[in-house]
């Protein structure tokens, strides 16, 4: 697994602690995009209008905000759908689902 | 690069960014140069040299690394001095607002990018403290210029958009040239847009001849239709 790529001072919100990290990855797609999280299984990039590329570097800044990473650019671009994040977030972020 | 014969007093350079069409424009005289946006480019440089300017003055209409990239790399060659409006200050700081971070990565999802053109930009982190933050109306005197602050938010809460001696004015990505303005960044706002930007836009007479952050060079009622926001009116709020 790939070394955690953390803040060097992120620190996370009292309201943070409360979700799961799932939540906080659903909430983010749900709020960047305005969507139903019944929609997000299967999402893929450009699926829906909002999840274009200015759509995706705001869900970009809400996930790095949630979990306290700086996602590399590689990642950014590999990050097609609702689940490859999530898959991503794992690997290259330490971030357990 | 293009010169553009504004008015028989304004001569304005265009410079325009490969891949993203990000402008920038330069006024020069005597030593003197006038920037509004700036990203690198050694034809800019080959412009200021030939015409010996030694000081720039630089103004920003607002954070975004397509529009401020080239702050540093101007300040390592020239004696600079950077305007930038007030509610910008705190996004030009910030790597993350000012979108330098991830602005590679921006360029690389959009369909059809030319990967070999996005790697030859100088596309770097940057932090930007403005020399001096301008008010809503404030008034400058550049040389034989008079230039008028208008904040023009939306785009950004910071955008500003500056009218150059009543014939001219450069808009930044508050107006662009061939679609509408986009307002889904951080701090962009459709209703702050819609609000406070177009009724000041709008008022403007037919004529006036419009630089803006994207797009060609053309006279306000021909960019009237670009005139509002690409987003939905609920998205940001006031």
């Amino acid at each position: 697994m790939a070394e955690a790529k953390k803040r060097k001072s992120g620190r996370r919100g009292s309201w943070k602690k409360e979700m799961t990290n799932k939540e906080l990855y659903v909430k983010a797609f749900v709020d960047a995009f305005e969507v139903e999280e019944s929609v997000l299984p299967g999402l893929e990039y450009t699926g829906i209008p909002a999840w274009d590329s200015v759509g995706h570097m705001n869900l970009v800044a809400m996930l790095e905000d949630a979990f306290d990473i700086m996602m590399d650019t590689d990642d950014i671009i590999d990050f097609n759908s609702f689940e490859k994040g999530m898959e991503l977030l794992k690997d290259h972020y330490n971030v357990e689902f | 690069m293009k010169r553009l014969n504004i008015s028989p007093d304004l001569t304005v350079y265009q410079f325009t960014q490969p891949v993203n069409d990000a402008n920038m424009y330069v006024i020069l005289q005597e030593d003197e140069g006038l920037i509004i946006d700036t990203f690198r480019t050694e034809e800019l440089k080959r412009l200021l040299d030939e015409n010996g300017i030694r000081r720039l003055t630089i103004l920003l209409t607002h954070e975004h690394w397509d529009h401020t990239g080239g702050v540093p790399w101007l300040q390592s060659l020239y004696e600079c001095s950077v305007y930038a409006g007030e509610n910008a200050a705190e996004n030009l700081k910030n790597e993350e607002q000012n979108m330098s971070r991830h602005y590679r990565a921006l360029l690389l999802l959009r369909k059809g990018t030319d990967r070999a053109a996005v790697d030859a930009m100088d596309i770097r982190p940057v932090s930007i403290v403005p020399d001096v933050l301008l008010k809503d109306r404030e008034r400058l005197v550049w040389k034989d210029h008079n230039l008028t602050i208008r904040f023009t938010p939306g785009h950004t809460e910071g955008s500003i958009s500056i009218l150059a001696d009543d014939c001219c004015i450069f808009t930044g990505d508050s107006l662009v040239n061939g679609h509408p303005t986009i307002t889904r960044f951080y701090s962009g706002s459709p209703v702050r847009l819609e609000q406070i930007t177009r009724p000041i836009l709008e008022s403007f007479p037919d004529g006036l001849m419009v630089c803006p952050g994207h797009g060609e060079v053309d006279r306000l009622e021909r960019l009237r239709p670009f005139l509002g926001s690409d987003g939905r009116l609920t998205n940001g709020g006031i």
